[in-house]
């Protein structure tokens, strides 16, 4: 009986295995920006994994942790080593001439994913191909997405938490598109506009430092009659930083004891590792120790400096540095802990999606001119 | 109008009729109401409530072994009762008495507003939950399986109400099972611990009005001086599992039901984060279910003459070799997250559904027939020990499957409850394999089970019939 278990589940991951696929000469390349390992489900790099099993196409991926220069000879020597395809999101988007050349030499299709290319680089082969979001589809994506939330009378009471009829959001950045979006859906379901929560000071909220945030921020507790109802932003990155602030300042204090606001931003990638990392240099200097035993308990002096960061990560389920590695990529301990919730993005596999689908064509030998594109992605 | 009159046998009872059976599937139905919902706790557990599997999976075992202590303890409760003072009689009054409690304890195992506690409190609320919904579930459900032979002596009734059993019992697997996912998760896949709740509440009520008409319409026909628990003498196991490891009829069938039950719910879980992750659409895995279901509704009413024709263990080995096929296919067919892959997934559950179902339909018949052997080749009959131990292994399979099943996706396979219905694709593609290869090892034992070790072919049955039926009557005519 174990035996026959032992033999089934060896059988499954084998074929797991065999599936996912090992890197060799004809795999597809992926080279990421970050460090193009798969930590969270909400991510491109998934959602690419999702989308090449589907088109059957078989890959490996490889960070350049920010570095241009690591990536353009990463891509050459994986040229070198006759790769079947690059699929690349630029670290530096002036850098996809030089790749484009270099592929071009190798008779090697490229797509570029996730970053702004020129055009004219991209016609300059006809076995290229860019897919990126446009700011368009971004706002159509996001606004259906926060409308499909709240555009009924039930789920709209339900987010307006103090319940004057109106939610109140919290606008970081330029997210005037995205509220009219969600505003015309509400009109359609005869429900009330959202609105923002301080005008005066969404216009104000450039602050720089700790002692601004506190200042601003304090103004939109509840304490002081200003319920933060959804939170909007139009940079993932910097919502991150909003986020950590709001929190340390006790935002919303006595109505996120028993609700959740839900946070929405633009893009996909907010680096929540880059940043804990940024904040607690110790943490991204052991990750950077190839050697690091990750079964070894955190050391104390570690352990000290990430108590700093409570509001960042949960000291309570780390003792190893196992699972401060879940923890720092794991997006609930940065937005969750019961205060603020779910930071949506864009059309994650409708990109990757569309990636696979180009790359999947131009290996059958077609050219640009035979790709059609997809909705809410802009294909060159 | 003038209202019909209703027609009384010779004892003045009611006579029997559609009446009892409508009312016998509505206690099945009942009971199910509530059971079906134990496929959703380890979801609810691990993804709603972030209780590590690993600690799920262990209490799940651990309420297990109280569940096989429960139903022996309430069934000698319920013998013990010597009271005659009971207006409908004993059993259904027992039944009623579990119908209340059903009304809010399937709900108990799911209280949503402990989320944010620790783990202990969390434990325990399950524990309890748990324990609170066996006791409940145990009342009504034994005395209700009890009821079958007091509501007819005559065999043929009693089949009907066996088959009309199954009725309710399907109808009862059905309706959660197409409408639950429904509600209970969102639109990106997650459960909503509140609708579970909500659910489950609403269904204890629906089950509540199921057992209320079976209550006012079962005709008690039969003297109620039996006992639901037959196994109240003393007990000594080593013997009992040394008699029974002789029966090789009765582990064949045991083997066989504990892939069964392996395949049905140790997969249950593997199932629904599969719906979640890799095909995204946790809605449409009950109406998949459902589906699946088609060929057993299909063959059970050509059963019996199939049986006649071919011979039950012929033809149930057929109906796993059909699974085997169908689940090799699963595990190595190209079944990507879209719809082809859907479809080539529930083809595949089809034709496992139909091999599965042929088995199903005759398994208790077969263990009728491993008592006969008990009798043909050893002298007694032993029924009490062979029902218990079989009994005991299906539980163990229904309790240490999905326990089992959990420990493996979240300690090898990269299941993580803080990733919710939402895990990593690479997890999501082990999960496909995952359930592809339960339901191959639920195949394979049934296989094994039924043709490699339970030896009652055709020709062997109806001589071991005749043999028995001989013996038998050269003992009537000594006695005369």
């Amino acid at each position: 009986m174990k035996k026959l278990l032992a033999i089934v589940l060896s059988l499954v991951m084998v074929l797991g295995l065999a599936a996912c696929g090992a890197i060799n000469e004809t795999d597809v390349a992926v080279l990421w920006s970050g460090d193009g390992i798969v930590h969270v489900p909400d991510s491109l790099i998934n959602a690419l994994e999702r989308a090449m099993y589907i088109e059957n196409i078989s890959y490996a991926h490889y960070g350049a942790n920010g570095d241009q220069a690591a990536q353009t000879a990463k891509a050459q020597e994986l040229l070198n080593g006759n790769c079947a395809g690059l699929v690349v999101e630029l670290v530096d988007a002036s850098a996809a001439q030089t790749i484009v050349d270099m592929a071009k030499a190798k008779n090697v299709p490229v797509v570029f994913l996730n970053c702004e290319v020129d055009a004219a680089v991209v016609k300059s082969y006809a076995k290229c191909v860019s897919v990126n979001s446009d700011d368009a589809s971004v706002t159509t994506v996001l606004g259906d997405k926060i409308a499909e939330s709240i555009a009924d009378a039930k789920k709209y009471a339900a987010a307006d938490l103090d319940g004057d009829g109106v939610i109140r959001y919290l606008a970081l950045g330029d997210v005037s598109k995205i509220a009219d979006a969600v505003n015309a859906k509400l009109a359609d379901a005869k429900l009330a506009a959202i609105a923002p929560v301080d005008a005066a000071s969404v216009a104000e909220l450039k602050v720089t430092t700790v002692t601004e945030k506190k200042t601003e921020y304090g103004r939109l507790s509840d304490k002081n009659g200003a319920v933060v109802e959804m939170i909007l932003s139009d940079n993932d990155v910097a919502m991150l930083e909003q986020l950590v602030a709001l929190q340390s300042n006790d935002f919303n204090a006595n109505m996120l004891k028993t609700h959740f606001v839900p946070v929405y931003t633009v893009g996909a990638d907010a680096d929540y590792k880059a940043y804990v990392f940024s904040k607690i240099p110790a943490v991204g200097a052991a990750f950077a120790d190839s050697k690091l035993d990750k079964t070894s308990a955190i050391p104390e002096e570690v352990i000290e400096q990430i108590r700093g960061y409570s509001n960042l990560l949960k000291l309570a389920t780390m003792e190893k540095w196992d699972d401060l590695e879940k923890a720092v990529y794991t997006t609930r301990n940065v937005v969750g802990d019961g205060r603020l919730t779910n930071a949506a993005a864009e059309d994650l596999d409708g990109l990757a999606g569309a990636a696979a689908a180009a790359m999947a064509q131009l290996l059958k030998g077609n050219t640009t001119e035979n790709i059609v594109a997809v909705s809410y992605i802009t294909v060159k | 109008m003038a209202k019909k009159p209703v027609q009384l046998d010779e004892n003045g009872h009611r006579k029997f009729g559609m009446r009892d059976c409508l009312a016998y599937a509505a206690g099945d139905l009942g009971c199910n109401m509530s059971f079906a919902l134990k496929s959703t706790m380890a979801i609810f557990w691990t993804q709603f409530m972030q209780m590590p599997s690993a600690l799920y999976a262990l209490l799940l075992v651990l309420v297990q072994v109280w569940d096989a202590i429960n139903d022996p303890l309430i069934g000698s409760i319920i013998d013990r009762d010597k009271r005659t003072s009971y207006k409908r009689g004993k059993f259904l009054a027992y039944v009623w008495l579990g119908s209340i409690g059903l009304l809010v304890a399937g709900a108990l195992c799911f209280i949503p507003w402990v989320q944010t506690s620790t783990n202990l409190i969390k434990s325990i609320v399950f524990v309890s939950g748990y324990i609170i919904w066996d006791a409940c579930y145990t009342v009504a459900n034994v005395p209700y399986g009890s009821l079958l032979s007091l509501i007819s002596k005559e065999p043929a009734d009693r089949a009907s109400l066996s088959a009309w059993r199954s009725v309710g019992s399907m109808v009862g697997n059905m309706l959660p099972m197409v409408i639950l996912p429904m509600i209970i998760y969102d639109a990106n896949n997650n459960i909503v611990g509140e609708n579970v709740f909500l659910a489950a509440l609403i269904m204890g009520v629906f089950g509540f009005f199921c057992f209320q008409f079976m209550i006012r319409n079962t005709e008690i026909r039969v003297d109620e001086n039996v006992k639901c628990n037959e196994e109240t003498e003393k007990f000594n196991v080593l013997k009992a599992m040394g008699n029974f490891l002789k029966n090789r009829p009765a582990v064949g069938a045991t083997v066989a039901a504990m892939g069964m039950f392996i395949g049905m719910q140790g997969a249950a879980t593997a199932v629904t984060v599969m719906f979640q992750s890799y095909f995204k659409n946790v809605q449409l895995s009950g109406v998949v279910s459902m589906f699946s279901m088609i060929p057993i509704v299909a063959f059970t009413p050509l059963a019996r003459k199939m049986v006649v024709k071919y011979g039950k263990k012929e033809l149930a080995t057929v109906g796993a070799i059909c699974s085997i096929v169908a689940c090799a296919v699963m595990v190595a067919a190209p079944i990507s997250p879209n719809g082809t892959g859907l479809l080539i997934y529930i083809v595949c559950q089809l034709i496992n559904s139909l091999g599965m179902g042929i088995y199903s339909t005759v398994s208790w018949s077969m263990m009728g027939d491993a008592i006969d052997y008990n009798e043909w080749k050893f002298g007694t009959r032993e029924e009490g020990t062979v029902y218990s131990l079989h009994s005991f292994f299906r539980k163990l399979a229904q309790g240490v499957g999905p326990a089992v099943a959990l420990v493996i996706m979240s300690s090898w396979l990269g299941y993580s409850e803080v990733n919710g219905g939402n895990q990593l694709f690479s997890v999501a593609l082990n999960m496909r394999y995952l359930v592809a290869g339960l339901y191959l090892l639920s195949a394979v034992m049934q296989f094994v089970g039924l043709s490699l070790i339970y030896n009652l072919d055709k020709k062997t049955l109806e001589k071991m019939n005749a043999e028995l039926e001989a013996r038998n009557a050269k003992q009537e005519n000594v006695q005369d």
